[in-house]
């Protein structure tokens, strides 16, 4: 197949729903010759693609209340690799844990302009804790991942490598310098990592200044831990220079190391970090 | 009249109306706190994700394990949990993540021969059965070279031919266009005729008349 046909062949293989206007009127002007020679010369692949998904595989035993029930005695503790690398001197350690956000309005990301939370004292930082300078040298992208701690509705500085309980619950805010970009952030337990948000796959369009994860509403997003979880989590804030899946440039980041700029993998242009121990 | 009706009925009727409602409707009175709303959507695709999660080269015990992890984190995500878009394309979005995370932990020993599918041989004796096998021999073989495909182009590929996806939910799904998701599968399509030339007989006489 010519490298002109393999072009038709795809318009031809995908179904008419997934074609625009000018595909449909492309696919309907190829000649009923090259057509055939096509749909000839691809027969093989489309019959063998169509044998391979009918292949139909037994459903997992595992019920919704099975979820539920681990979910509540909180088994996620599956083998985990090499911890985190921080750059620290002693990297956190502790047992991974997952998240509740109680906060059910409609999460957006929001210039930080409302409320006393917005222009309280940024989160102090430990320089023994935290990464510094986590950022390429090759862009002009740079972020501070902050945060505050609710208790008992009062809302306090958050303190990186800081001890908290479950009556704490953490809002965060970006402070990005520099170029603009697509910032997502990350949860990360001894190597395990998930997205805390967005949780599409999309990122936040962010441009410099402070911003403050919060609701619909306007009010922070806060965040905090399932009933008896304890243990050590890293939350990374990472930069983007394009609106890529950050779960596709994630293990290759933590491979390399957050304190390791030069061995980010590309869009990456700048990363923040903050650890808390809940007890 | 209502106070006659067997309370086992009325569970019934509640659990025949949940199956009704769609994936976003359940995901958000779930994230509400509804009971039951989670095990219907656990029934509607864990089949699905265990599915996704074998062609995408995990072996059968590693999905079961992998799509049990997927709905735990989609339970755990409920509460940030909000319609913007199709569940679907959330839930493959925690599959797909899944499934790097997994394969990014054990790839140094991650089987792919047979696409990590165990074969068996099937009946034997007779030209039905032959055929039968050489079909299954052909799909593992497909599954193989899926395997050895760059992820983003493996996961468009399974997402289309083998979820059923639009190109528009893949492209939501791995965070790209839609026209960068037709040209993935434009390139896996390449890749796999290329690699499949002259190992599937029948794809080696399709190569042939081109």
């Amino acid at each position: 197949m010519n490298s002109s046909m393999e072009a038709l062949d795809l318009l031809l293989a995908l179904r008419p729903t997934d074609l625009d206007g000018d595909e449909l009127a492309l696919a309907a002007g190829v000649p009923a010759e090259q057509r055939m020679a096509i749909e000839a010369a691809d027969a093989a692949l489309t019959a063998l693609i169509g044998d391979w998904s009918d292949e139909e595989f037994d459903a997992p035993s595992f019920t919704g209340a099975d979820i539920l029930a681990r979910a509540a005695n909180d088994t996620d503790e599956a083998e985990r690799p090499a911890q985190l690398d921080l750059g620290v001197s002693e990297p956190p350690t502790g047992s991974g844990s997952s998240w509740w956000v109680p906060v059910t309005l409609a999460a957006s990301i929001a210039a930080a302009a409302f409320g006393a939370w917005s222009f309280m004292t940024p989160t102090e930082t430990s320089p023994e804790m935290r990464p510094k300078s986590l950022v390429n040298d090759d862009e002009a992208s740079r972020i501070a991942l902050q945060f505050s701690v609710e208790r008992d509705g009062a809302v306090l500085p958050g303190r990186n490598g800081a001890s908290y309980g479950p009556a704490d619950a953490l809002a965060f805010r970006f402070d990005l310098a520099g170029e603009p970009g697509y910032v997502a952030l990350l949860e990360v337990s001894d190597g395990d990592w998930d997205v805390v948000y967005p949780l599409d796959g999309a990122t936040m369009a962010l441009d410099q200044g402070v911003h403050v994860l919060s609701s619909g509403s306007g009010s922070p997003l806060v965040y905090r831990p399932d009933d008896g979880v304890a243990g050590t989590l890293s939350y990374v804030a990472v930069v983007l220079s394009e609106p890529v899946d950050p779960g596709r440039v994630v293990p290759g980041l933590l491979a390399a190391g957050l304190h390791r700029a030069d061995l980010w993998p590309r869009p990456v242009v700048a990363v923040d970090a903050v650890t808390v121990t809940w007890e | 009249m209502s106070d006659c009706t067997p309370p086992r009925l009325r569970l019934v009727a509640a659990g025949e109306s949940l199956r009704g409602l769609a994936d976003e409707e359940l995901m958000t009175r779930h994230r509400d706190g509804h009971p039951g709303c989670f095990d219907v959507l656990v029934e509607r695709y864990r089949a699905k994700i265990f599915g996704f999660l074998m062609r995408m080269g995990f072996q059968a015990a590693q999905a079961e394990e992998l799509a049990a992890d997927v709905f735990l984190k989609i339970h755990r995500a409920a509460p940030r949990y909000e319609p913007t878009a199709k569940f679907t394309t959330f839930l493959y979005t925690v599959a797909r993540r899944r499934g790097l995370n997994a394969r990014d932990r054990m790839s140094h020993r991650m089987e792919i021969a047979a696409g990590g599918h165990e074969l068996d041989s099937g009946p034997s004796g007779g030209v039905d059965a032959e055929r039968q096998l050489a079909a299954k021999r052909s799909v593992a073989l497909l599954q193989t070279e899926l395997a050895r495909l760059p992820e983003e182009h493996q996961a468009a590929f399974v997402l289309y031919y083998g979820e059923g996806l639009s190109c528009a939910d893949i492209a939501t799904t791995l965070s790209i266009s839609p026209a960068e998701a037709k040209g993935r599968l434009a390139y896996a399509r390449k890749l796999l005729r290329q690699r499949l030339a002259g190992r599937v007989p029948e794809a080696t006489s399709s190569e042939s008349s081109t």
